[in-house]
């Protein structure tokens, strides 16, 4: 589909443009925790996308090349703001009903959006590559242009975080 | 000795511990799954730590962001008609040239195409010269050039740093040049079509051509 986009066709563009949008709105509200910029940091993503689409090598896949643009394109984005992150309150909710560990799951849910919030960028990208997006180690390192020790740092960082941040809010549910 | 063989067991346990989110999500190598399973039975904090990140993911998979993908692209579309003008060099069934010779200015066409001529001219005559019968050891290799020749204008205000990074994309070097129409000539290795294709995709290159296929030795 990409070489027909970087041949310029723009039915082609458009699909691609339909498949990516629900994993780069997910993946750019994780990065960026400003929900009022996603849109602009998806349609620059897509931007780059249609102009430099001949530019793409097969030595990455297409999915990385692209998630890695839009990584690029978050930071950006999240470095115009000063203000504190949103937390992502408007998650949906999993349903309630359920067995003893689905509402442990659930109450693990609902501090996880907020203590996201509370970890770097750069490690929300790593748990939200990892976790939602199924993506290796290698391949978050390629997104994210840098060593994959640096990538395994950051998760570590981040699981460390989040357990302590996790352990305490959980405390204040009722 | 027992002090190596201790920290030899810490740095095994250290790599499959930071190894583990992986392992959950399935996308670790046979031989990392192998060393993971075989230190899972030994390591009571590893078995634990997976315990968590097992529960981690399926929260975090849980969290589903409604999106609004209806009207999506129709909001978008605007923006990407305002900037194709920009993006027209990088389509080549209607590439720059199209967009040049379309445009509403007669004076701008005839200038365009009086240039393009002197480019052309020039371009041609570079890669006419007939390389020396003899060379020594010290002389430059223009008679080793291969696969693909082109010429390449850059926009003048374009730095060169920013040359430097899109010769190297485009997998390209400097041969000869600048030309008295400011133009280079570039030799590649392999694949010319698609380092022509990257040059004719960045803004600030004006025009690339190939050169003469003949006159590539």
């Amino acid at each position: 589909m990409l070489a027909l986009v970087a041949r310029g066709d723009r039915d082609a563009f458009e699909r691609l443009y339909r498949v990516y949008l629900p994993r780069l709105t997910r993946f750019l509200r994780q990065l960026t925790h400003r929900p009022q910029a996603v849109e602009e940091a998806i349609n620059d993503t897509m931007l780059v996308v249609w102009r430099r689409a001949s530019s793409y090598s097969n030595e990455s896949k297409v999915s990385t090349w692209i998630f890695a643009i839009a990584y690029r394109k978050g930071l950006k984005v999240l470095n115009r703001f000063d203000d504190p992150v949103a937390d992502d309150n408007d998650w949906t909710r999993p349903d309630e009903n359920g067995t003893e560990s689905r509402v442990m799951q659930h109450q693990l849910h609902q501090v996880l959006g907020e203590a996201m919030a509370q970890v770097s960028a750069e490690q929300r990208a790593v748990i939200e590559l990892t976790y939602y997006h199924g993506c290796a180690y290698r391949e978050i390192a390629e997104i994210m242009g840098c060593p994959i020790d640096t990538v395994k740092t950051r998760m570590f960082h981040a699981r460390r975080r989040l357990r302590q941040l996790l352990a305490e809010r959980r405390e204040d549910l009722p | 000795m027992s002090g190596q063989v201790l920290g030899f067991v810490r740095s095994g346990h250290r790599m499959v511990f930071d190894l583990l989110p992986w392992f959950v999500n399935g996308t670790l190598e046979q031989a990392e799954r192998v060393l993971v399973e075989q230190h899972l039975p030994e390591c009571a904090a590893c078995r634990r730590e997976l315990d968590w990140l097992q529960q981690l993911g399926s929260a975090y998979v849980q969290s589903e962001l409604a999106v609004d993908s209806v009207g999506a692209f129709a909001r978008f579309e605007p923006q990407l008609e305002s900037k194709e003008t920009r993006t027209e060099t990088n389509v080549p069934p209607r590439g720059w040239l199209y967009g040049l010779l379309t445009a509403n200015s007669p004076w701008l066409k005839i200038a365009v195409a009086m240039q393009f001529g002197v480019i052309v001219a020039l371009g041609w005559a570079l890669a006419a010269r007939e390389p020396p019968q003899y060379r020594t050891l010290g002389a430059t290799q223009k008679s080793m050039r291969a696969a693909g020749s082109l010429i390449v204008v850059f926009e003048p205000a374009t730095r060169e740093s920013e040359v430097r990074r899109i010769l190297r994309e485009a997998g390209a070097r400097v041969v000869d040049g600048p030309t008295a129409a400011n133009g280079y000539v570039l030799e590649v290795d392999s694949r010319p079509g698609l380092a022509l294709a990257a040059l004719r995709g960045e803004p600030a290159v004006v025009l690339a051509e190939r050169l003469q296929a003949e006159r590539v030795r």
